[in-house]
Order: structure tokens, then C-alpha cells, then sequence
């Protein structure tokens, strides 16, 4: 249950984060100055790194080849990339370049440890190593640079090549840029070309936010039914899930945008119609108290708009924006105007959040019946390259959110809907891969709301869809052995095993299965499997050792008791069968009373109340070993206290066990 | 008979089975139920935190202090009376006894540590912190852009008055250079009746004063317009925030909020100037950036083959052929693509390895000292979520996750042939691990290459290498840093020759407010405790000592704070021949100003 609060706490942070939260933002970037002596001082806002930027990788390169290290930024947030110019007053610097032979060490000499040795200075060395990604997501220039203290004299520098020799170079000064090549002994002097740049120009003003936007969906799925109240009187309906292209447009009579493109739309109704596309007005004016009052029916005549109409609800809107929540990853609420383009099959093709062009929306229709690379290549700002195909995105993504948001059946009727028209063949290619998930989902919600026999049905067509999903089996066969269907159950999961043969949980429930069916043998092979793989788990090796027992096994079962109690001294059964099979087995050799007392005593230590059923015990192993007074004192007492809490017969085999203690005789258990 | 007995295994069986159950197939659920609980529960003033309470309260009252700071002037009896106490008393706000610690013709630093809670009080009342503001705000008269920030970050409530710590930054501008204070304050708080609580006493603890001149005003200056102001690709992509990419271009094609995007610097032509690779998100192709010999860049994006439009987190160029051009190495999500370079800047995929996690971090060496290098990559989300669940993953434990995706290291066998020796190189140990980045050193100077892994939500790795072989002794040496780690880096900075190690991690004022408290985990014990505790810390420096081990100097250096960081490094940025550091940081930023 903890697991399960965290991982909804997690998930409810998660989707704080999608909807525009600050968390840990506005915090502005560091700077530490090395004091020399052990300590740093917070020098951010003297240096000004300090931005409030979400940054996040740092490089360092001399763009300007003056021997001070600039930086380059790269942020989440706007500008993604900043040059950040060092202007200290600049000291003697040494910048070097290494080559590699590219046979003993590579060509990039990254690895190399270089060695300043300096005179007239402590301490006089200082070291650096080449590196190619450090930092965080980030490689830096691959010249070294190295800073002289005041007074330094430079005696030579040192490179220990990887996989080379170290080999040493002089004749290095101060100011300069040195190539080092590896073998050659000697520096090469290399002249920097002028920088020529406007350091002084004006960065540039961010864009202004923007909350329009016409988004392409580069995979099709379909919208969650969409009722609404008819314009007339306000009896319910619900738009048609597919049929012709159709344009849905939530408005409201106060807002001025959304009557411009009403109103251009209806002028161009013929345009619009021999394009194929109808439009449906949803006007969202009763979901707003606050709202200027107007009549939107009365608007919707004066600027002749030719198509049908009606009033959204609360569910329309829900559904909607849930939608569009699903295919992005930033959620902000709908605005109005906004439009859903949807395709003859129903299924969303184009989001427009804010008003859309006639001209825009005459091309987007021409984007309904074209190709899934076309889409993907439309919903992106600029070109590049793809390494892989265009995606199909999951239907289970519009049902989360719903579900979420406690919407689970509109979320469970999204799944139907989507697997039947999966199954019709009316969504077009690809998202058959999607349909024994879909399946799966549905019936792990069925399954959560006690809906076994449709969950069941369910989870079997979801295995022929999934036949490698170990998720669909493991599920189905865990809620055929809540419903006790133990044989089918073990079929499910011994298909999970085939998936995923070292599973502990299905091996474990496999394994007790066979235990219950009386299939000894069939179970020792699970269990000896599990403590192979948790040699440290108690229970597996208690479960191995009852299995042995049954079998007849004595010695062997007797090793893997004490190897539980070993592993969990407070073990009870172990404890308990331990102490009952050395105080009562009917062979002597396997009989040691002292031990079986010991058991017992530690089984009373461990038992947060004492039981009926351990001084029975305990009572056996001390007749056992002889010490008849107390065993009888025991087991009167407990038996005055606890006989209510035992079936009457258990209760009868103790009074015998009782009376034979009293005669001064051991009990002997022959079912052993 | 024993039959009768197993009755009782059944209880054994529920709490046995918790641990065999949580780790298979949790990764494939992707249905967690409905979150309305939960929301509540993400509001730390409803999920019964007095301390937090105190602190929206106690936080308010600091804005105040802060604009105090900044505009001594206003601080006036009748705006401090609602959030200064009658009996306010304090030594002062700028402390007199500051000791030079250093000055190299740039920054002068002066220092003043308390010896320990500070008596004699010289200012009293209202008037008397009137006056404290006004000696303080003398260090930026004349200046511009005077900025103050007081931060809570440790809250203990005692009988008659609240305790907390307070970190103080300001900072101002002017025409000859900068100034700043970061320091810590001890403030006690007393509540009233009614209202907000009111400030009652401050006691510095510790105060930094650093002033800087240089060519500019600031050490560093924005010149992007300079380098990238012609360049179209900057106006149009660059300057837009990924937040508005999100509300544009479907999810599907990997976008996220966390938008973790980095950058190589090479010379991609062979013309001897650095060139600039960027990594973006799904759905905006990376950038190859090229250098022109009057130090302008120009896109050369679509020409080189390599303008990937999946998401990328970072990316290496280096010579993987040794024929003397820098090739390119991109972490694509769920691959890792390896590109030859025609010496032009114009690149063809050779291989594409699959890397069973989302990739973040890349780093190369030459591990087996072969003559070429091989790649190191981190892996956070396991592969298992094929689907995004989020950008953060979903760690388990929070404190010390053991579910996250592997790292590989790739050799490279020639021919553009990769070979995955993650596990026969020993560098499988402890593999689980939500890896952000990782960086190459020969830290005990014997010749070979070891590697230092920093992971998200727990223990670190540090993999020491003996003749090809790895063994991770980060809990040994203690080094594990059991934090986020976000970011690591190599670098002498105390010059004696041997390898000191920077790592970034989460600083939590919330953090430190919340695990300090008594209720924080009532029902764990002081270890765990004490592991949330050390979540919160921030960054660490862990000084070589020469003899194979490392120390902690974290606190005695002063380098804790980057906040919520990312990339750091040493660099010495005033040439003086001490690194220095430099932490990115901040999660996410946007318009609304409560702040999670």
C-alpha cells in the first residue's frame, strides 16, 4: 500500500510538472572563486552566472583566443543557449593541443594527463587531463589551458600519453597557443585568427509567449465521445464518432476572435463544403456564469452560419481538453476559440488553439488522407532527420487521463471503443499493435473493479493479441487463483514463466498450486528453484521444506527447517514443525528431545501470544525429553485458557495427548 | 500433525511476498489508479507540516526584509512595525570584524565566521534594525541592480520562539565592477496573536563580502548576439523556451519538461576552430553549429547529415578512426548512434546500439589503452518504459533507487564495430542505477583510467580500474555521495598533484526544512533519516588525499549551494592557477511564482 502512495504521489507530482508548475525555479546559477587555500567564495552574482535560467550543461572554450575561458549554456527554458564572455582582466596563460599518433594513443589524445612544471612558484606543478565528456551532458574544447601565478617561470610541460610514453616538451612561453604532437618532442606554435566580433551588441529580446497554436498530430487516434445539448431545447446528443471530415469548434458569444472566424467560415461555406469539410459550433457560454450574457443563437442566425450547432457541457469540454492533454506534453486548459480537425474516421488530425485561417484550414483538410510520414513532417517547425518511424500513439494515454482525474469509466469507455473499432479495421493501419494493450488495460480496470468474468474474457483475448506480454498472463493467472480456478491458473502462468522463467512471484505461486494440488514432486522442482535463486529467503526454504516433509524426506526437511530458522530465528511454523517433528517422530534416530525443547522455547519467545497450539508443542517436546510434571502443568493450563479458540476435536487429540503425559508416556505422531 | 500448524505461514506468506513482489513487472503498470489523494498530499501546509505552514508564513515576512535590503530607505517604523518585533535586537547585519582572505587584482573577498552565537546586542527595537539595514545597504550605495534574496531553509520551533537559518545573497552592479553578500543568518521568530510571525533577533553566522573589478562590470558577459545574432537558426529556434515546443509538437515525438539537452565542442572541419554541436528534443533537430574565422557561428545543420530530429540528450565529438577528423557520437534516447566525419563536417551513420535505457550523459576514453576510444554511456529510465512515464522516471526507493537503466561501456573493436564489455570489464556492479553523467580520471595516479558515475535518487559509483578490469569502490572510499547526482567532475583543485572530484546534486531548502523535523519519517530509523538528510545537502567535493582515499570537504569548502544543479565543472575563470567552479542550475521555471 506505501508502494502504491508513492508511486501515485510521484505520478501527481508528474503531472504537476505538466501543467506549467515552477518547481525549483527561478534559481540562479553559480559561480564558487578558489581562495587557495581550501576554501571557495560564492563569487555568482560578481560574475554574473548568476541567471535565473533553468541551465543545464556547461561548456568552456577561448572563443576569442585572448587565453580566458568563455562559456557555452545550454538551458530548458528561453534562450536555449547562451555565450557567456569571460572579461577578467586577463594574467599569462598556456594553451595547448595534443595529437595522438592514432596508433599507441588516440588521434584526440583524450586520457592525457599533462603536467605544467613551473619555477620561482608554489606549488610548481600543476596538472590537467584531456577530457571528452564530463560535467553533465557536456564536452568541452579540447585545448588545455594553464594559468601562471605572478613570478612563474615556465621549465617544461609533460605529457603522459595513454597507452604511450610520457615525453616532455620545452621551450614554451607564456601567452601562446602550442600544438603537441606525440613522438615529436617539440612544440608547435600556432597563431590564432583575429576575432573580429560586436561584443557590444544588444543580446536579443526573448518572443513574447504565445498560448496560440495549431498542432498536427503526427499519429491519429480517436476523439472520446462528445455529447452536447441541441440548440433547440437542450435535449442531450452526441456527435457522430465517424462519418465526414468535420471540424469542431468550442466559442463564445463574448469573444471577439471567435465570431471573426464563425462568421468568415459561413462566407465561405461553399469553399468549405467542396472541400468536404462540415463544421460543428459547440458554444461554451452556459459553462460560464460570469460571462457576458448573449444569445448565441441569435448570433449564429444574424452571421448565417450554415451548419449544425449546439451547447457544450461540462462533459464536452472535459473530453476535449483531455484529449489534447494526451497528445502534448505541456497542459495548459483550452482556450476559445479552439477547433478539433477530425478525419472520416473519426480520429483527430489538427488542434487549433486560437483562431484558424480559412486558408490554413483548406490546407489542413488536404492533410486528412495523406500519408503518416506526411503528418510527422507537418507537426514539426523545422526539417531534419528521422531514424525511425513515424509513431502510433497509445489510445491508453487519453484513457489515463481520464482515469486520473477519477473518470474511470469514461476512460474504461474510451479503451472499448477503441478495441472494437481496432478489431472493425476502421482506424486505419498501424494501431493494431496497440490493441492487446488496449485489451490488457481494460482488463486490469475490470479486474480492479470486481468485474472478474468480463476481466477474464478479456485477459484471454489479450493474450492472443500480447503472446509474449508477460503482463497479460501474470495478471490472468493472478486473478484466476483469486477466484480459485487453480488449474487454469497455472496455465496462465506457466505461459508467463515461458516469458520470464526466473520470476519469483510465479514461480512461488506456480509452486503452491502444485502444493495444493498434491503435486509434491512438481512443487519441490519450483521451490528448489526459488532458494537457488534467493538463498536467503526464509519462506521459500520453509515452503521447500513442508514439500520434503510430505515426501517423506525427514532428514532433508529437517536441514531446510533449521535453515529457515537460521535465516529468521523468529520463524513460527518452522520453529513450531522443527520442535514437533524432534519431540514426536516415531523413529529414535530422527528424535532429539533436548533440541525439540530448545525449538519449542524459542517458538514461545517468538509467538506474541502464547496459543493452545504452541504449549501443545511445547508440552510434546518436554514429555519427549522426560520432564512429564511440567509438560502436564502446560498443557492444563493452556487448555483451561484456550480451549474455545480450537475445533473441539483438535482439542480431544490434545486431552489424549494430556492423559498419556500424565501416565508418564511420550506422544508418538505415527502420521509422521 | 505439523499440518495443523501451517495455518500461521499465510502471514509469513504476505510479508515475505512484499519483497519478492515489488521489483517484476512493476515497470509494465502503467495504470496507478486516481490521484485526487495524492494532490492533497503534494501540499506540504495540508499534509499536517507545521513547519511548512510556518515557513509560507515566515517567507512572506523575508520578501519584506529583502526589499529592506535593497531600499534602505523604506524601511520606515510604520512598514516595519507588521514585520519586525518591538523587541528586536540584533549585533548588526554587516559584520566589522571581516578578515581579508583573498585579493588577486579582481576580487577581493573579506570574510567574517562567528565563533558561535554571538551576545552583546547593540541594536535595538524598530529604530534599531532601521539602523542595522541602513550599515548594511552602505556596501551598495551608488550602485545599480541592487538585488537582496533571504532564503529559509532549517526551522525549529521551540516554546517561546520559532529558530531558523536564513541564507542572506545580495548583490549590486555598478559602473567599475560588482559587489555581493552571501551569508547566514540565524533568525528567531516570535508569534503574535495574530498575524504573521514577526522577526525578533538575527544573529550572523557568517558573511562573505566580494567585490570584483575587471574589464566589465561582471566577470562574464551575455555575447550570444555577438557569435549567433545573424544566425536564423538562433531567432527561430534557439530563443524559444522548450515549454513552447510542448504546446506544439505532439509529445510523441519526445518531448519532455525536464528537457535535458547538452553540447560537444570540436573542430568538426579540420580548420582548427571549435565547433558547436547542440542536442534538442524530439520534434527539433540538433544543431551543427560552425565556426567562421571572425568567430560568428553559421547552421550547418542540414549539410551534415547529423541534424537528428528524435531526442537527443548529448553528444561527443572525437576521432574514432584515428584519421585525424572528430566523429560523432549522439545518445538518441533508447540508441546510440556512432557517425564517420568525411573531414568536412559531413557525417554518415555507421553503427546505431541499441542501449536498453534512456541515455543521457556520453563520455570517452581510451580505457584499455588500445589506440581508440572507447564510450561510456549513462542510463537513467530502463527500457522498460518504452512509453514515457514522465520525465523523472519513477525510482524505487526514492532514497536509494535500484531500478533505473544500465550503463554500458562500448569497445571499440575497429571498423566501426561496437562490442558491449559492460559486464566482463566488471563495470555491471552496481549497475541500476538512474546514471546522469560520468567522467574518466586516473585518480590514484597509477597509469589507467578510472570512472566516477553520478546517479539520480542514491549512491554513486566509483569504479576503480586494475589492468582492464573495474571494481566499484565508491562505499569503500566513501565517495557514494548517496544523493541526486547530477553531474561529476575531475580536477586538481588544491594543485598537489592528485584528482579531486565534484558532483552535483539537489540543494533542497524545503528538503532541509522537512528531514530535520521530528514527524519526517517518524517510523524509520535514523540511518534512513539521515540518507534524506544528506538528499538535501547539495554538492560535494571530495578532496584526493594522496593515498588512494578521498575526504569530504564539502562543508569546510564552502560548495555545497548550486541549488538544484546540473552541470559543474572546475575552471579557473580568473587565470590565477586555482580552479574554480561553475554550477548550472534551476528544475523548472515558468510563469507561476508559487514554487513547488
Amino acid at each position: 500500500m506505501s508502494t502504491m502512495r508513492y508511486r501515485q504521489g510521484w505520478r501527481a507530482l508528474n503531472r504537476l510538472l505538466h501543467e506549467d508548475r515552477s518547481f525549483s525555479g527561478h534559481e540562479r546559477n553559480c559561480a564558487y572563486l578558489n581562495l587557495g587555500n581550501g576554501q571557495f567564495a560564492d563569487v555568482s552574482a560578481v560574475t554574473s552566472i548568476d541567471l535565473p535560467d533553468d541551465g543545464r550543461a556547461v561548456a568552456f572554450t577561448d572563443w576569442d583566443f585572448d587565453g580566458r575561458l568563455d562559456f557555452w549554456v545550454t538551458n530548458r527554458n528561453a534562450p536555449r543557449v547562451r555565450f557567456l564572455h569571460n572579461r577578467v582582466h586577463p594574467r599569462d596563460f598556456l594553451a595547448l593541443k595534443l595529437q595522438g599518433d592514432g596508433k599507441q594513443t588516440n588521434r584526440d589524445a583524450i586520457g592525457a594527463r599533462v603536467e605544467l612544471h613551473l619555477s620561482g612558484t608554489d606549488p610548481s606543478k600543476q596538472i590537467r587531463t584531456l577530457h571528452a565528456g564530463d560535467g553533465f551532458l557536456t564536452q568541452s574544447t579540447s585545448w588545455l589551458h594553464f594559468f601562471l601565478p605572478e613570478e612563474a617561470e615556465i621549465d617544461n610541460v609533460v605529457v603522459r600519453w595513454p597507452g604511450g610514453a610520457a615525453e616532455t616538451f620545452i621551450g614554451l612561453a607564456a601567452g601562446g597557443h602550442y600544438l603537441l604532437r606525440q613522438h615529436s618532442g617539440s612544440s608547435e606554435k600556432w597563431s590564432p585568427p583575429r576575432v573580429n566580433l560586436d561584443w557590444d551588441a544588444d543580446p536579443a529580446s526573448l518572443p513574447q509567449p504565445t498560448e496560440e497554436a495549431r498542432v498536427v498530430l503526427t499519429s491519429r487516434l480517436p476523439l472520446p465521445s462528445i455529447s452536447y445539448e441541441k440548440s433547440d431545447g437542450g435535449s442531450e446528443a452526441s456527435l457522430p464518432r465517424r462519418g465526414r471530415p468535420m471540424l469542431i469548434n468550442l466559442w463564445a458569444s463574448w469573444c471577439l476572435p471567435c465570431l471573426q472566424e464563425l462568421s468568415a467560415w459561413s462566407k465561405d461555406e461553399k469553399r468549405l463544403r467542396e472541400a468536404g469539410l462540415d463544421i460543428f459550433a459547440l458554444n461554451t457560454d452556459r459553462l460560464d456564469p460570469d460571462a457576458p450574457a448573449g444569445d448565441p443563437n441569435e448570433i449564429l442566425r444574424r452571421i448565417k452560419f450554415p451548419w449544425d450547432n449546439g451547447f457544450a457541457k461540462q462533459e464536452t469540454v472535459r473530453a476535449l481538453d483531455v484529449f489534447q492533454r494526451a497528445m502534448l506534453d505541456r497542459w495548459k486548459p483550452l482556450p476559445v476559440p479552439c477547433s478539433f480537425l477530425i478525419d472520416a474516421q473519426g480520429r483527430v488530425a489538427v488542434v487549433y488553439k486560437g483562431p484558424v485561417e480559412l486558408a490554413q484550414l483548406l490546407e489542413d483538410v488536404k492533410l486528412l488522407d495523406s500519408t503518416r510520414e506526411t503528418w510527422r513532417r507537418k507537426a514539426v517547425p523545422f526539417a531534419g532527420r528521422w531514424g525511425t518511424d513515424p509513431p502510433v500513439t497509445d489510445p491508453l494515454r487519453v484513457a489515463i487521463q481520464f482515469i486520473d482525474h477519477a473518470r474511470v469509466d469514461e476512460g474504461m469507455d474510451y479503451l472499448q471503443t477503441f478495441a472494437q473499432q481496432a478489431r472493425d479495421g476502421t482506424l486505419g493501419s498501424g494501431h493494431g499493435q496497440h490493441l492487446g494493450d488496449t485489451l490488457y488495460a481494460l482488463a486490469v480496470l475490470l479486474h480492479d473493479q470486481g468485474r472478474s468474468e468480463e476481466a477474464l474474457t478479456t485477459y484471454e483475448e489479450a493474450a492472443r493479441h500480447n503472446s509474449d506480454d508477460l503482463r497479460v498472463f501474470r495478471d490472468w493467472g493472478t486473478l484466476l487463483l483469486e477466484k480459485g480456478e487453480l488449474e487454469k491458473a497455472r496455465e496462465a502462468l506457466e505461459q508467463a514463466l515461458a516469458i520470464r522463467p526466473d520470476d519469483t512471484t510465479l514461480l512461488y505461486h506456480v509452486g503452491m498450486i502444485h502444493v495444493k494440488k498434491q503435486r509434491p514432486t512438481e512443487a519441490l522442482a519450483r521451490f528448489s528453484r526459488l532458494v537457488e535463486l534467493q538463498p536467503a529467503n526464509p519462506l521459500f526454504h520453509f515452503q521447500r521444506a513442508e514439500i520434503l516433509r510430505t515426501l517423506g524426506d525427514m532428514p532433508a526437511a529437517l536441514a531446510e527447517y533449521r535453515r529457515v530458522v537460521e535465516l529468521a530465528p523468529q520463524f513460527s511454523p518452522a520453529l513450531n514443525n522443527l520442535a514437533w517433528i524432534l519431540a514426536t517422530h516415531p523413529d529414535d534416530a530422527v528424535r532429539q528431545p533436548q533440541a525439540a525443547v530448545e525449538f519449542a522455547r524459542r517458538l514461545k519467545e517468538a509467538s506474541a501470544q502464547l496459543s493452545l497450539q504452541v504449549e501443545d508443542t511445547y508440552a510434546a517436546a518436554l514429555a519427549a525429553s522426560g520432564e512429564f510434571t511440567t509438560a502436564v502443568e502446560t498443557l492444563s493450563a493452556a487448555l483451561r485458557e484456550g480451549a474455545e479458540s480450537m475445533s473441539g476435536d483438535r482439542v480431544e487429540k490434545i486431552r489424549l495427548r494430556l492423559k498419556l503425559y500424565e501416565q508418564g508416556q511420550a506422544f508418538v505422531d505415527e502420521s509422521l | 500433525m505439523p499440518g495443523e500448524h501451517q495455518a500461521k505461514a499465510t502471514t509469513h506468506t504476505a510479508t515475505v511476498d512484499e519483497v519478492v513482489a515489488i521489483a517484476p513487472g512493476l515497470a509494465q503498470r502503467d495504470y496507478v489508479g486516481p490521484l485526487a489523494d495524492a494532490y492533497r498530499r503534494l501540499d506540504p501546509t495540508q499534509d499536517g507540516w507545521e513547519t511548512e505552514a510556518f515557513h509560507e508564513r515566515a517567507t512572506g515576512q523575508l520578501k519584506h526584509l529583502a526589499h529592506f535590503l535593497e531600499d534602505a530607505e523604506s524601511a520606515t517604523q510604520e512598514h516595519l512595525v507588521s514585520v519586525v518585533a518591538q523587541e528586536f535586537s540584533t549585533s548588526g547585519l554587516r559584520p566589522a570584524a571581516r578578515q581579508t582572505r583573498f585579493a588577486d587584482g579582481n576580487f577581493v573577498v573579506e570574510r567574517f565566521e562567528s565563533p558561535g552565537e554571538m551576545g552583546g546586542d547593540t541594536h535595538h527595537g524598530l529604530a534599531g534594525f532601521g539602523n542595522a539595514v541602513q550599515e548594511f545597504a552602505a556596501l551598495f550605495q551608488g550602485m545599480e541592480e541592487v538585488h537582496a534574496k533571504l532564503k529559509l531553509y532549517r526551522v525549529v520551533p521551540l516554546e517561546d520562539r520559532v529558530e531558523t537559518r536564513v541564507r542572506c545573497e545580495a548583490s549590486a552592479h555598478g559602473v567599475e565592477g560588482s559587489r555581493q553578500v552571501t551569508a547566514t543568518w540565524k533568525c528567531d521568530w516570535v508569534l503574535p496573536a495574530q498575524g504573521p510571525p514577526l522577526l525578533s533577533r538575527v544573529s550572523v553566522l557568517q558573511h562573505d563580502e566580494v567585490s570584483y573589478r575587471g574589464e566589465r562590470s561582471t566577470l562574464f558577459v551575455d555575447d550570444t548576439q555577438a557569435i549567433l545574432g545573424k544566425e536564423p537558426v538562433y531567432r527561430e529556434q534557439l530563443l524559444y523556451s522548450t515549454d513552447h515546443w510542448r504546446s506544439r509538437i505532439p509529445r510523441d515525438l519526445g518531448l519532455d519538461v525536464v528537457a535535458n539537452h547538452g553540447l560537444a565542442i570540436g573542430d568538426v572541419n579540420g580548420d582548427g576552430l571549435d565547433d558547436l554541436y547542440l542536442c534538442q528534443q524530439g520534434g527539433i533537430p540538433n544543431r551543427l553549429l560552425l565556426r567562421t574565422a571572425d568567430g560568428t557561428l553559421r547552421d550547418a545543420s542540414a549539410a551534415s547529415g547529423a541534424d537528428w530530429m528524435e531526442y537527443c540528450a548529448s553528444a561527443l565529438l572525437i576521432d574514432l578512426d584515428n584519421d585525424g577528423d572528430r566523429d560523432l557520437v549522439v545518445a538518441r534516447e533508447w540508441r546510440i548512434n556512432f557517425m564517420s566525419n568525411d573531414g568536412r563536417g559531413h557525417f554518415t551513420l555507421q553503427a546505431s546500439v541499441p542501449s536498453q535505457a534512456q541515455t543521457f550523459s556520453l563520455s570517452a576514453a581510451d580505457f584499455d589503452r588500445d589506440g581508440d576510444l572507447d564510450v561510456f554511456t549513462c542510463g537513467y529510465n530502463p527500457s522498460a518504459f518504452t512509453v514515457r512515464s514522465g520525465a523523472m522516471g519513477e525510482p524505487m526507493p526514492y532514497h536509494d533507487a535500484n531500478n533505473g537503466g544500465k550503463n554500458m561501456l562500448l569497445r571499440n573493436e575497429g571498423e566501426w564495430n561496437w562490442r558491449d564489455v559492460t559486464v566482463e570489464t566488471g563495470l555491471d556492479e552496481n549497475n541500476t542505477r538512474y546514471s546522469f553523467a560520468a567522467a574518466w580520471e586516473d585518480y590514484d595516479n597509477d597509469g589507467d583510467l578510472d570512472l566516477y558515475v553520478a546517479n539520480d535518487y542514491g549512491r554513486n559509483n566509483l569504479y576503480r580500474q586494475d589492468k582492464g578490469r573495474f571494481r566499484d569502490v565508491a562505499a569503500e572510499l566513501q565517495v557514494e555521495d548517496a544523493s541526486s547526482g547530477m553531474s561529476t567532475a575531475w580536477g586538481d583543485y588544491n594543485n598537489d598533484g592528485w584528482m579531486d572530484l565534484y558532483i552535483s546534486n539537489m540543494f533542497s531548502a524545503a528538503g532541509n526544512r522537512i528531514t530535520y523535523q521530528r514527524q519526517f519519517k517518524e517510523n524509520v530509523d535514523e540511518q534512513v533519516r539521515a540518507q534524506f538528510q544528506r538528499h538535501a545537502r547539495g554538492n560535494a567535493l571530495f578532496e584526493n588525499d594522496g593515498q588512494g582515499g578521498f575526504r569530504d570537504v564539502s562543508v569546510s569548502a564552502g560548495v555545497t549551494m548550486g541549488r538544484w544543479a546540473w552541470g559543474s565543472n572546475f575552471v579557473d575563470f580568473n587565470q590565477d592557477g586555482w580552479l574554480d567552479l561553475v554550477v548550472a542550475n534551476g528544475f523548472i521555471t515558468t510563469e507561476d511564482t508559487g514554487d513547488l
